[in-house]
């Protein structure tokens, strides 16, 4: 427990985390690309830059906890000083500290999720030369789906929904972890419990799982209904957490402050 | 500007930390808590810097009723338990960070305020790097740098060298001048009799006794406390 705690704090600790994080990124995706590149060519299928953008962030349970603790490891870094009790007695009003602070998450989650995008699809340009194929008989989505399209998708819808995706995923994690730090002030408690809430999110089918914008599928582009709810969802979902926050801060206390 | 407690009281999980506490502090003055180690001092100062909520009572700063109208004073500054930084920043870009939140001083008065503790603002090493007593210099310079009027420093001298005692001093001096309210915690009764202008006394949760300490007469006052 100790150890996790130091690990964690050297981490959170480093101001290069970003650094780090930008680095490693390009690193995971290449892998979980990689993942999906060999599993398409077992089945002798094409795949296209569309399939690459989608699968590599559905797919691999190993490369979604890489890339929870990078963005953990992210999350942490953000908000190193906002529980020092120095910077609270600063504050205007501690439900104007969780504002500022779903401030930060909006903001830092966007621009992961600009990043990542243009990451995934330099990649995907390098891995394939076709940007969409599900109108062949031969494509992944034919094979999902059982029949395939007249014309092929537009890439540029794909990797909307694809950042869409990502920026509620990410800021979602990131509320909930801000929650949890408001409920139990303690670092390590917020981390094991996004790390819960991502392995909870990500297996088994329940209502976390479907509002979790995993959801976003080869279905969800031919039934807009499909893409809408996976949009729609995320929303409502932050929106409780937002809520649920705003009520926590205002009643938040920190018994330990000063403590180390 | 002043601090009134009306009978608060405080518990945590089902534990009674503070209990039946009125007071009221005036600006101006320098304020001394003692007491045995656990008998809530530091609970009261995170109360008065509205880190916790009293479980009942309230806490009035100039009329303003903490945990209602305002979360946190409006003008304070303190140093609760250990100094809490970030370890990755030098002194003065930690107090840079701070000062920034609201906005009310510059660089040059985080300098004199550095210069006044005793620490040179252009160290560049890291905060975690500091000595014990470096690092509790650095949280007694965050206190007062914004010139607050409120300041809360807990056991500020404990880790302190004779210099550094007498710089805590010679600040105190100035903060009472310019009418600043201080509260402050502190084990040694001698430097607590020279560094307060009143002192309580506080056991389990109570205030149990108030001295005044007024340059040579001195008039003690004790109620019988559980
Ligand atoms: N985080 C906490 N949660 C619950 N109870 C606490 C917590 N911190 C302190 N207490 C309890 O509150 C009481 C008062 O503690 P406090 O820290 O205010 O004492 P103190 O007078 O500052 O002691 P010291 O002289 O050692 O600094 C103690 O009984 C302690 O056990
Ligand atoms: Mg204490």
């Amino acid at each position: 427990m100790r150890i996790i705690r130091e690990f964690f704090q050297i981490i959170a600790g480093n101001r290069n985390i970003s650094i780090l994080y930008f680095l490693l990124l390009p690193v995971f995706w290449i892998g979980s690309m990689s993942l999906v590149l060999r599993e398409t060519q077992q089945l002798y299928l094409e795949y296209s830059r569309s399939d690459l953008l989608l699968l590599s962030f559905n797919e691999g349970g190993f490369s979604g906890i890489v890339f929870v603790f990078l963005i953990l490891c992210f999350i942490m870094y953000l908000f190193r000083f906002d529980f020092l009790p120095v910077v609270l007695i600063r504050q205007k009003s501690k439900r104007s500290i969780w504002i500022s602070q779903i401030g930060k998450a909006t903001l830092s989650s966007f621009s992961i999720s600009i990043y990542s995008t243009g990451v995934l699809w330099l990649y995907a340009i390098l891995f394939s030369s076709i940007d969409n194929n599900w109108n062949s008989y031969n494509s992944i989505f034919t094979d999902e789906l059982k029949f395939s399209l007249e014309v092929p998708m537009s890439i540029w819808k794909v990797v909307l929904a694809f950042f869409v995706s990502m920026f509620f995923y990410v800021l979602s994690m990131s509320i909930f972890y801000l929650l949890i730090r408001w409920l139990f002030h303690k670092e390590i408690i917020g981390c094991i419990a996004v790390l819960v809430y991502i392995l909870y999110c990500s297996y088994g089918s329940h209502f976390l799982n479907y509002i979790n914008n995993c959801t976003v599928t080869y279905e969800s582009f031919v039934e807009p209904t499909r893409l809408l709810w996976p949009l729609l969802a995320p929303l409502l979902w932050i929106g409780v957490l937002l809520g649920a926050g705003a009520l926590l801060a205002n009643r938040a206390e920190f018994y330990s402050a000063g403590k180390k | 500007m002043y601090i009134e407690l009306k009978d608060v009281e405080k518990t945590i999980r089902g534990v009674t930390v503070l209990q039946g506490i009125n007071v009221r502090f005036e600006a101006g003055r320098v304020y001394g808590l003692k007491g045995k180690n656990g008998c809530g001092k530091t609970m009261l100062m995170r109360l008065i810097c509205g880190l916790i909520r009293p479980t009942h009572g309230t806490v009035d700063i100039n009329g303003e009723i903490l945990g209602k109208e305002i979360s946190f004073p409006r003008s304070i500054g303190a140093l609760i338990e250990n100094p809490a930084f970030i370890d990755g920043y030098t002194g003065f870009k930690n107090l840079q960070i701070l000062a920034s939140i609201q906005g009310k001083i510059g660089d040059e008065e985080i300098r004199d305020a550095l210069r006044k503790v005793g620490l040179d603002p252009d160290d560049k090493r890291k905060y975690r790097k500091y000595s014990l007593g470096m690092k509790q210099r650095l949280g007694i310079a965050c206190a007062f740098m914004e010139h607050p009027e409120i300041v809360v420093l807990d056991e500020p001298i404990n880790a302190l060298d004779d210099k550094g005692v007498e710089l805590v001093h010679d600040i105190l001096h100035d903060l009472k001048e310019k009418g600043t309210l201080v509260i402050i915690a502190c084990h040694d009764q001698e430097e607590m009799e020279q560094l307060a202008d009143e002192i309580y006394l506080m056991g389990e949760g109570k205030i149990t006794g108030h001295e005044l300490v007024e340059g040579k007469g001195r008039s003690v006052s004790s109620e019988e406390g559980a």
